[in-house]
C-alpha cells in the first residue's frame, strides 16, 4: 500500500509541512482599504461587509482617498475603491513600494491608466465587477493569486476559502504533474502524490482556519486511496485530449490531484460545517481505510457489533459518498469529472503504432470473418470479456449474446477483451482508451457494457478493464451520461463482492434477457430519465438484479457478511429469480460465427447440445444453476454442426455442455456426425467422459485413430466420500471404464479429484492413491507390465470451493495449512513412478474460495488487490497471494478466515437474494443427507428430486429421448 | 498407439501424387493485418480454402491437413500484395470459378486475386520463389533519400550485417542477398525500393537494412515505417521467372 512506502524523509516532510500550513494560518496579515467617496455604495458595502476576521490575526484598516504615503506599516495587500477621484498615484506608490494593490471598480474602463515599470505594474490589479455577488468572487481570486499570506487571508475571511483552496490545490496538481511526468513506471509516482497531496490537505485545513495536527496529516494520507479513484476519472478525462505520452501522463497526476482536491475541500468544509448526514452507505461495513504506519488495522467486520453503523474516519473514505456529495450539496461540480459520454469515433489508428511494440499483436485485430462490421447502432452494447482474446474469444455465452444483440433491429454488439500487461502499460502511457474490437470506439462512449463473469478470478480484470477505459469503477461513482455497465454469466450467483461495481446484473439464461436489458435502457434514455431511473427502470426487466437498489443488513439472522434488502421506498423484488429460456430448441445451434485470425485457446466450433445437469453433485454450482435440463434435438445438432463447420472452415468441432454423454440421443449424434464429415479432415471432440462403459464407447466414436489421454472424474478417493458428494459412480463403474479404455487403446489415463470435501478423513485422501494404483493395475493387466507398455495415470487434485447454491455452501473451505499436510500425505502414499500427481494451487484455492463467499463488504478487498497490481489472477504466471494477502490486511480482512467460515444452516446468505430457484429447503435437505451420505438421484433419469426450479420458474426437463 | 507414422516430416512435405491438381493463388495481405503472424496466416488461409468448398486434399499425416504450401514467411509488421499458397485438389475446377469461391470466403484483408493450375512437379513454392521487392515508406525520417542510399552504401561495403532477432545474432551475407536499393522523397515522406535475393546466410529484412543504414549515419532508427512487399519472382540462370510462368523447361523436377 502507498502510505507503507513513504520513507522517513517523506513522512518528516508531511509533518513539517504541516507545521509550514500552522505558521501560514497564524501569521499576521494586513488589509488596507482606500474608499473613494465618490465609488459605488454597493461594491463599498460589499467589501466592508465580507472584509470582517474571523481570527484574531487579520486586521483591516479603512482609510479615505488622500492618505499619507507608503511608509514603513505598509499593509501585506491593498485595495482601491475607485471612484471619479485621482488615485493613479497612490496605486502606483503601493505598487513601487511592493505591495500588491487592486483597483475596485464597476467596469474595466473605470480604472486610470498607469504608467509603471514593469516589475511594479505586476503588482497591479483591477477587480471590476458590476454587482457584489461577482465582485467577492474576483476579489477573492486576485487575493489567492497575489498576496503571499494566502493561508492567513482564508482563515480570516470566509470568501477567500475556495479561491485560496482553488490555488493550493492547482499548484499541488501542477508539483504532481511534474513528478507523473518523469516517472515510467505505472504506479510508481503514487507514493510521491500521495505525500503532495496529504500536504495539501493540510494546507486546505489551514486555509480552513481549522486545527492542524501534523499527526493528522499520516491519516490524511488516506486521501490517496480516493485520489485512486480521481486518477481513474481524470485518465478518461485525458484520454480525450490528443497529445504524446508524458504529457498525457503528467495529465492523469494533475487532472487526479485537481480531483483529489476536490474531494478533500469538500471534506474540509464538511468538517467545518455541521457533519453531513449518514449516507445509505451507513449500513455498510466500511471502506476500506489505510491505517497509518504503526497504526493497528482497523478490527475486522465481525468484532462489530451487528447493525452498529461504522463511524466513517473519513467521509472521503466512503468513496461513493464523497462522489454524491457535491451534487447532493450544491458545491460547483469537479473540475476533475466528465459529464457528457465519451465521443464515438475510430481509434485503432492510436492503437496501432503500440502493435510493434507488444507481444501477440494479432490479438489486437478486428474485421476476423464473421464479425459484424457494420456497427450503426443508434444503440450500441459492448460485450468484454475480461482476459486476453485468446481466452476470451472462446466463450460461448458472448457469442450467443453478440448474435442476439446484432440481430435486432437498431441495436448493435461489439467485442472488447482485456489487453495484455504490456499493451495496458503502452496504452496507458499514450493516453488510448480500451476501444472495443469493431470500431475501435473507446468503451466509455457505449450505451451499454456487458461483463462476462466466467469465474470468480476475473473479478481485478473487471476493474482494470473499467480503469482502461476511462470509466468510473463503481456505480456510485459514475456520471449522468457514462455506460450502463452490466455484468452475467457463471459466476454472477454470488457477485456481491463485486456488485458495487455493476449497474445491473443479469441472472441465468441471457440470450433474451440482455435485449430486454438494452431495449429498456435505450427507451429510457429515450425519454430523458435520469440515471437512478434508469437503473429502476431496468430492475423492472425480470431478471435483473440492480445492486444500488439493495442495502446489505447485517443482524442476528445473517452471516458478518449480512443479506441484501430492498431499500426502503424502492419497489424491487426482494428475491430476484434467475431467466430461463425453456425452448432450448428454438434457439440457433451454432452461435459461434467470428472465425479468428489468431490461434486461440479453443481453436474449433462449438455446439452447446444440451443445457443444465441434474446428476446433482454437491459440490457442482453449474449442476444446481443450470437447471433445468434442456437437450437439443439429435437432427438440429447434426444438420447446425455441419453447417457451421462449412461456414467457419473449422477442422474441429466440439459438441459441448455440462455433461455432453449425458444427452440421450449422444450415440446417434456422435454417429451420424462422422457419417456427414467422413474425409473431410474434421474431428469431433466432447470435452468430459462419462465415468462408466457408455463413456468410454464415446470417446471411442470421436476418437477416430487418435488414442491420446481419456480423463475421468472419481472426484473422491472412497465409495463412502463419493455418497457424500452424490457423485453417483461405484468402484465397479471406474474399474470397467478402465479396463474398457485400456483395451480400446488408451494408455495415458487422467484421473480428477478433490480434496477438502465435507468429512473427508485420512483415509479418503489415502483412498485417492488407492485408487490411482488400482487404474494402473488395471493397466497393466490389459497392456502389459514393461515401462515399454507405456500405461501411465496421472491424477490432478483440487482444493473444494464451496459455492453459492450448492448444498455445501454453508461449508467453510479446508484452511490452508490443512490443505497442505493432507497433499503431503497423498505424495507420500504415492509409490509407483507410473503415477503423476498435480496438485491445483492452494493459494488460488483459498482466493476464489474467499470470493465466493464474502458479501458486499468484500469489495474493498477486490479494489485494493487491484490497487496493488493483481490481474490476470486466472493466469498461474501472474497469480501473486502475497498482494492479495497484503490486500486483505489492509482491508483488515484474512483470507483463510473469509473462506474457512463455516455459515449456520439457518443464516440468511449475502446471496440469497439473487436466485437461480433452487430452493433453500432442498439445499438443505440434500446437506444432511450428504453428512447421513444418502445419496439423490438425478432427475431426468429417476423422479424429480425436488430441487424447486421447475415449479419456481415455470418450466420443465426437456429430454429428446429415453436417457441411459 | 495407432499405425505407426509413414513419413516424420510436416504434413505438406510429404509425397503427392502428381496427377493431383495444383491450384497457385495469388493474395495480399493488408497493412491491418501486418501483424499477423506467418502460423496464425497458414491456419486462416485453411479455413478459407474449407469454407469456399474447394475439393482439398487432405494430407496422409496424424494432423489430417489441407495440403498447401506457402510462399515465404513476410516479417511481421509488413504488408503485401504479392504472397502466394499452392492447394492440391482432388479435381481440377474452373480456376475462375475457384477464385470467386475463394475470394467469397476469405476476409478482405487477405483478398485473392489471381488463381491458376502451375505443373504438379515445380519446386515447392517457399524455396522457389528466391527474390522479392519491397517498398518502404518512412515518414519522419531524419536523413534525405541520398543520405539514405550513402548509408545502405557504407553498409553494403561491410559486406555483412549482423542483427539480433530476440537473443539469437543474425548473420546476412549482404553480397548476395542485396539486390538493389534506391530512394527517393515524396512530400516529406521518403520512399526505398529494396531488391532481395534469398541466399545461403539468413534472409535480409528491408527493415533491418534501413535501421543498419541509418546507423552508419549515426541517426537513430526510424519509427513508422511501412513496409510493403511488391513482387516475388523465381531467379532461374540470370532470368527472372514470374509466379505464374511462363515457367522454363529447365526446371529440375523434385517431388514437392
Ligand atoms: S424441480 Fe425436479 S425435475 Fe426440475 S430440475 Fe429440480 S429436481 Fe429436476
Amino acid at each position: 500500500m502507498a502510505a507503507r512506502k513513504l520513507t522517513a524523509g517523506r513522512i518528516l516532510e508531511v509533518l513539517s509541512s504541516g507545521s509550514r500550513a500552522l505558521a501560514g494560518r497564524d501569521e499576521r496579515v494586513l488589509v488596507r482599504v482606500h474608499v473613494d467617496a465618490t465609488c459605488p455604495r454597493g461594491l463599498a458595502r460589499c467589501v466592508r461587509d465580507a472584509l470582517v476576521p474571523e481570527r484574531g490575526t487579520g486586521d483591516v484598516e479603512v482609510l479615505p482617498l488622500a492618505a499619507p504615503p507608503v511608509g514603513a506599516d505598509a499593509p501585506d495587500v491593498a485595495l482601491v475603491l475607485v471612484g471619479d477621484g485621482p488615485c493613479a498615484e497612490l496605486v502606483g506608490s503601493y505598487a513601487r513600494a511592493g505591495v500588491p494593490v487592486a483597483m475596485v471598480v464597476e467596469g474595466a474602463l473605470d480604472a486610470p491608466r498607469l504608467e509603471l515599470p514593469e516589475q511594479a505594474a505586476a503588482l497591479v490589479g483591477t477587480v471590476a465587477a458590476s454587482s457584489p455577488e461577482a465582485l467577492l468572487d474576483k476579489l477573492a481570486e486576485w487575493l489567492a493569486a497575489s498576496c503571499d499570506k494566502d493561508l492567513a487571508l482564508a482563515a480570516n475571511f470566509a470568501f477567500c476559502r475556495r479561491a485560496v483552496s482553488d490555488a493550493l490545490v492547482a499548484r499541488c496538481a501542477l508539483e504532481n504533474a511534474a513528478v507523473g511526468a518523469i516517472s515510467l513506471i505505472p504506479g510508481s509516482d503514487l507514493p510521491v502524490m500521495c505525500v503532495n497531496q496529504a500536504k495539501l490537505a493540510l494546507e486546505l485545513a489551514a486555509a480552513h482556519g481549522l486545527e492542524v495536527r501534523p499527526e493528522r496529516a499520516l491519516d490524511l494520507v488516506g486521501v490517496v486511496g480516493a485520489g485512486l479513484v480521481w486518477r481513474a476519472l481524470a485518465r478518461r478525462l485525458v484520454s480525450l485530449v490528443p497529445g504524446v505520452g508524458a504529457l498525457l501522463k503528467a495529465g492523469v497526476a494533475y487532472g487526479g490531484t485537481l480531483a483529489t482536491g476536490a474531494a478533500v475541500r469538500l471534506h474540509v468544509s464538511a468538517d467545518a460545517a455541521p457533519a453531513p448526514a449518514a449516507g445509505p452507505g451507513g449500513q455498510r461495513a466500511p471502506a476500506a481505510r489505510l491505517p497509518a504506519p504503526g497504526e493497528a488495522p482497523p478490527p475486522p467486520p465481525a468484532a462489530r457489533a451487528p447493525g452498529v453503523p461504522p463511524a466513517p474516519p473519513y467521509c472521503l473514505l466512503y468513496t461513493s459518498d464523497a462522489a454524491r456529495a457535491p451534487r447532493g450539496r450544491g458545491v460547483r461540480h469537479h473540475r476533475g469529472r466528465r459529464v457528457m459520454r465519451a465521443r464515438r469515433e475510430c481509434l485503432f489508428d492510436r492503437l496501432e503504432p503500440l502493435l510493434a511494440r507488444v507481444e501477440h499483436p494479432g490479438r489486437y485485430l478486428d474485421h476476423e470473418w464473421g464479425s459484424v462490421s457494420e456497427q450503426d447502432g443508434p444503440f450500441h452494447l459492448c460485450m468484454v470479456y475480461a482476459d486476453v482474446y485468446e481466452v476470451g474469444q472462446p466463450n460461448l455465452g458472448v457469442a450467443i449474446l453478440y448474435n442476439q444483440v446484432n440481430a435486432q433491429e437498431g441495436m448493435s454488439c461489439e467485442r472488447c477483451y482485456l489487453p495484455w500487461k504490456d499493451m495496458a502499460a503502452l496504452m496507458r502511457e499514450e493516453g488510448v482508451p480500451l476501444l472495443s474490437l469493431e470500431s475501435a470506439s473507446p468503451l466509455a462512449s457505449f450505451d451499454a457494457v456487458g461483463f462476462t463473469l466466467a469465474h470468480e478470478l476475473i473479478a481485478t480484470n473487471v476493474l482494470e478493464a473499467l480503469d482502461l477505459a476511462g470509466i468510473a469503477l463503481t456505480s456510485a461513482e459514475r456520471d449522468e451520461d457514462d455506460p450502463i455497465i452490466l455484468a452475467g454469466g457463471p459466476s454472477a450467483w454470488n457477485c456481491e463482492p463485486i456488485a458495487d461495481v455493476f449497474d445491473a446484473v443479469l441472472l441465468g439464461d441471457g440470450e433474451e434477457s440482455i435485449v430486454d436489458a438494452c431495449a429498456c435502457i435505450r427507451d429510457a434514455r429515450a425519454e430523458g430519465l435520469s440515471r437512478a431511473d434508469v437503473l429502476r427502470r431496468l430492475a423492472r426487466v425480470p431478471g435483473t438484479y440492480v445492486p444500488s437498489l439493495y442495502e446489505v443488513r447485517v443482524d442476528e439472522t445473517s452471516t458478518r457478511w449480512g443479506y441484501a434488502a430492498p431499500l426502503p421506498g424502492e419497489d424491487v423484488p426482494a428475491v430476484v429469480l434467475k431467466r430461463c429460456v425453456n425452448d432450448f430448441a428454438a434457439t440457433p445451434a451454432v452461435a459461434q460465427r467470428i472465425v479468428p485470425y489468431v490461434g486461440i485457446v479453443q481453436d474449433r466450433l462449438s455446439l452447446e447440445v444440451l443445457r443444465g445437469c441434474a446428476r446433482g453433485c454437491r459440490f457442482c454450482q453449474a449442476g444446481m444453476t443450470y437447471r433445468p435440463v434442456r437437450e437439443r434435438p439429435a437432427e438440429q445438432v447434426v444438420s447446425g454442426g455441419v453447417e457451421g463447420l462449412l461456414a467457419s472452415g473449422h477442422n474441429e468441432i466440439s459438441l459441448t455442455s455440462l455433461s455432453t454423454t449425458d444427452h440421450s440421443q449422444c450415440a446417434r449424434i456422435l454417429n451420424e456426425m462422422n457419417a456427414a464429415l467422413e474425409g473431410k479432415g474434421i474431428r469431433v471432440s466432447i470435452p468430459s467422459q462419462r465415468l462408466d462403459a457408455f463413456g468410454v464407447e464415446m470417446a471411442a466414436a470421436v476418437a477416430g485413430g487418435k488414442r491420446g489421454g481419456l480423463t475421468f472424474a472419481p472426484e473422491a478417493g472412497s465409495q463412502r466420500l463419493r455418497d457424500v458428494i452424490n457423485k453417483n459412480v461405484t468402484e465397479e463403474d471406474l474399474e470397467r471404464a478402465a479396463r474398457n479404455a485400456f483395451e480400446g487403446g488408451w494408455r495415458r489415463m487422467k484421473l480428477y479429484f478433490m480434496i477438502g470435501l465435507p468429512t473427508e478423513t485420512d483415509e479418503d485422501v489415502v483412498g485417492i492413491a488407492r485408487m490411482a494404483e488400482r487404474v494402473l493395475e488395471i493397466g497393466r493387466e490389459v497392456v502389459g507390465r514393461g515401462v515399454r507398455s507405456g500405461v501411465s495415470v496421472s491424477i490432478s487434485v483440487a482444493v473444494l470451493v464451496p459455492k453459492a447454491y450448492t448444498p455445501f455452501q454453508w461449508c467453510g473451505q479446508l484452511a490452508p495449512d490443512e490443505v497442505r499436510r493432507r497433499q503431503r500425505l497423498l505424495l507420500s502414499e504415492i509409490r509407483d513412478r507410473a503415477i503423476r500427481v498435480s496438485y491445483h494451487d492452494a493459494d488460488v484455492s483459498l482466493v476464489e474460495g474467499a470470493l465466493s463467499r464474502m458479501g458486499r463488504a468484500g469489495f474493498p478487498l477486490v479494489r485494493r488487490a487491484w490497487e496493488l497490481g493483481c490481474t490476470f489472477d486466472a493466469w498461474t504466471s501472474e497469480f501473486d497471494v502475497s498482494r492479495w494477502e497484503r490486500a486483505a490486511a489492509d482491508c483488515g480482512l484474512d483470507l483463510a478466515d473469509v473462506a474457512c467460515e463455516d455459515f449456520p444452516l439457518t443464516a440468511r446468505l449475502p446471496w440469497d437474494h439473487t436466485s437461480p430457484g433452487v430452493d433453500a429447503g432442498f439445499l438443505q435437505r440434500e446437506w444432511r443427507r450428504a453428512v447421513e451420505g444418502v445419496t439423490t438421484p438425478d432427475c431426468t433419469r429417476a423422479t424429480c428430486a425436488g430441487c424447486g426450479v421447475c415449479p419456481t420458474l415455470g418450466v420443465r426437463n426437456v429430454i429428446q429421448g429415453v436417457r441411459s | 498407439m495407432s499405425s505407426a507414422q509413414p513419413f516424420s516430416g510436416r504434413p505438406q512435405d510429404l509425397p503427392v501424387k502428381a496427377d493431383l491438381a495444383r491450384l497457385r493463388v495469388e493474395y495480399g495481405k493488408a497493412e491491418r493485418l501486418a501483424y499477423l503472424g506467418h502460423l496464425d496466416l497458414i491456419a486462416t488461409v485453411e479455413r478459407c480454402i474449407r469454407r469456399a468448398r474447394l475439393p482439398f486434399s487432405i494430407g496422409n499425416g496424424y494432423a489430417r491437413r489441407v495440403r498447401i504450401q506457402f510462399s515465404s514467411a513476410l516479417p511481421v509488421g509488413a504488408s503485401s500484395s504479392c504472397e502466394y499458397f499452392d492447394v492440391r485438389l482432388t479435381e481440377r475446377v474452373d480456376a475462375r470459378e475457384a477464385l470467386r469461391s475463394l475470394r467469397a470466403a476469405t476476409p478482405e484483408a487477405l483478398a485473392p486475386l489471381r488463381a491458376e493450375y502451375v505443373p504438379g512437379r515445380l519446386p515447392a513454392l517457399e524455396a522457389w520463389l528466391d527474390r522479392s521487392s519491397w517498398e518502404l515508406a518512412c515518414p519522419r525520417l531524419a536523413v534525405g533519400a541520398e543520405d539514405l542510399e550513402e548509408g545502405v552504401r557504407r553498409v553494403r561495403a561491410a559486406g555483412e550485417l549482423t542483427y539480433l532477432r530476440g537473443e539469437r545474432e543474425k548473420r546476412v551475407d549482404l553480397a548476395s542477398t542485396l539486390v538493389g536499393f534506391e530512394a527517393r522523397e515524396e512530400g516529406g515522406v521518403v520512399r526505398a525500393r529494396v531488391e532481395t535475393r534469398v541466399g545461403a546466410t539468413a534472409s535480409l529484412r528491408p527493415q533491418v537494412l534501413l535501421d543498419a543504414a541509418l546507423s552508419a549515419l549515426g541517426v537513430p532508427p526510424a519509427t513508422g515505417v511501412r513496409v510493403r512487399r511488391t513482387a516475388q519472382l523465381h531467379e532461374e540462370s540470370g532470368r527472372l521467372v514470374e509466379p505464374f510462368g511462363p515457367f522454363g523447361n529447365e526446371a529440375p523436377a523434385p517431388l514437392s
